[in-house]
């Protein structure tokens, strides 16, 4: 007599369950990324101790790379439109031959943050977009430089966000956030802070990366308030 | 592996012409790994991001037809303690007004939080709540940071009065008299 084979079976796990909660994390994590946009500074932000939250819409953000390079952004489409207009106008009263394409303010309104001296605006939004992307973000100029001692443009950017949050009907709520390399000179961040007080802004938030308190400090309790 | 297994069809020779019966088994091999790819990918980059923000409040800048002088505030010289911030990371503090006597110090864990600290919790005496200012040891801090220091260096000590939870501090710039006391000690 033949013996009997034992019935072979592939070993099989039921995958179900399995695949059902990775997808749920996945789920979960895709919707609470918030996806950074690209920013063309390379800003290292010194640790505080600080814990409140990065403001998402509602804000304008000024960077302040190793060297004292500036960099301005705007945190919502809207204001980019109006600023940019005003940037325009801006450059037309000095001189009325100046374009700029509409490819060129669209790509302009996307910008997260920008770095091209005001001047430079009409050179650098009318090159083709491949151009546009790779175009030397020089700094904007400021009173830390040699060219913003005579043309602040910090001062015409931060007037321009006061007149598009008065077109907006915005009053409150609006931030001003500075974020300086930890290896910036003070002198540059006073003199972004200088620029802002000109217009009675006198309240700023600083960003940085978080770190504990050292436990057993007086300041431990109010801090993570 | 999970695999397509043929179980149906054993019967075929008793009826007739049936359909042929398959499990619905699917291999979902592949599947888990690019959910566990995409999981590891998103867990990864949203841990990252840890950016937050402090608030930084700064006195309004006076009017050019206003002197300094103008707007100084009487302040009892006890309850002044001043902190310069220097190059390399150099921390330089010194108390009162008249007759400064400069010391130095650093970042360090015995460095200038456990200086601020002494200033701030003299024993015996009642830290001041709220708004009264009688009666009560009411400090102040004034932070001035050289051109040559660095930004890290201000988020750092702004920091240290958050840790030692002082209440009253000011930032401001060096003035003459500063700039003699440092000339003074071969620190300009």
């Amino acid at each position: 007599m033949p013996k009997v084979k034992p019935k072979r079976h592939t070993p099989s796990i039921d995958m179900t369950a399995m695949v059902d909660v990775a997808f749920l994390l996945l789920t979960f994590f895709i919707l609470t990324a918030n996806f950074r946009a690209e920013e063309k500074d390379a800003v290292v932000t010194p640790g505080s101790v600080s814990d409140t939250e990065v403001p998402k819409s509602q804000f304008m953000i000024t960077s302040v790379e190793k060297d004292g390079k500036l960099f301005v952004g705007y945190g919502d489409q809207p204001t980019r439109e109006l600023v940019f207009d005003m940037i325009l106008n801006y450059l037309q009263e000095k001189d009325p031959s100046i374009r700029i394409n509409d490819i060129g303010k669209k790509y302009f309104i996307l910008q997260p943050s920008f770095g091209v001296p005001l001047d430079e605006f009409p050179i650098w939004l009318n090159l083709p977009v491949e151009q546009m992307k790779i175009y030397p973000q020089r700094g904007i100029h400021y009173p830390y430089t040699e060219r913003g001692k005579k043309d602040n443009q910090l001062l015409t950017l931060v007037t321009f966000n006061q007149y598009a949050m008065a077109m907006q009907g915005i009053k409150k709520g609006y931030k001003f956030m500075i974020k300086g390399d930890g290896d910036a000179p003070v002198i540059a961040i006073q003199e972004v802070i200088s620029s802002f007080q000109d217009v009675n802004i006198n309240k700023f938030y600083l960003v940085t990366n978080l770190e504990e308190v050292p436990t057993g400090e007086p300041g431990a309790a109010s801090a993570a308030e | 592996m999970a695999e397509l297994q043929d179980q149906g069809g054993h019967d075929d020779k008793k009826g007739g012409p049936k359909q042929k019966k398959k499990s619905t088994r699917i291999d979902m091999t592949a599947m888990v790994d690019v959910a566990f790819l995409l999981l590891t990918f998103f867990i990864l980059t949203t841990t990252m991001n840890s950016q937050k923000v402090m608030q930084l409040n700064v006195p309004p800048k006076p009017k050019d037809d206003i002197t300094e002088d103008d707007v100084k505030v009487d302040v009892k010289e006890s309850k002044m303690m001043t902190i310069i911030l220097g190059k390399n990371d150099k921390v330089y503090y010194y108390f009162g007004i008249t007759e400064p006597d400069l010391l130095r110090t650093d970042f360090s864990d015995n460095g200038i939080r456990s200086k601020v600290k002494k200033h701030l919790f003299k024993p015996g005496q009642e830290r001041c709540k709220g708004k009264e200012t009688e009666g009560c040891w009411d400090p102040i801090i004034v932070i001035k940071p050289m051109e040559q220091s660095s930004y890290r260096n201000l988020v750092d000590i702004l920091d240290e009065m958050t840790i030692t939870d002082a209440k009253k501090y000011a930032l401001t710039k060096l003035n003459a008299a500063d700039s003699t006391l440092l000339y003074d000690n071969n620190l300009l």
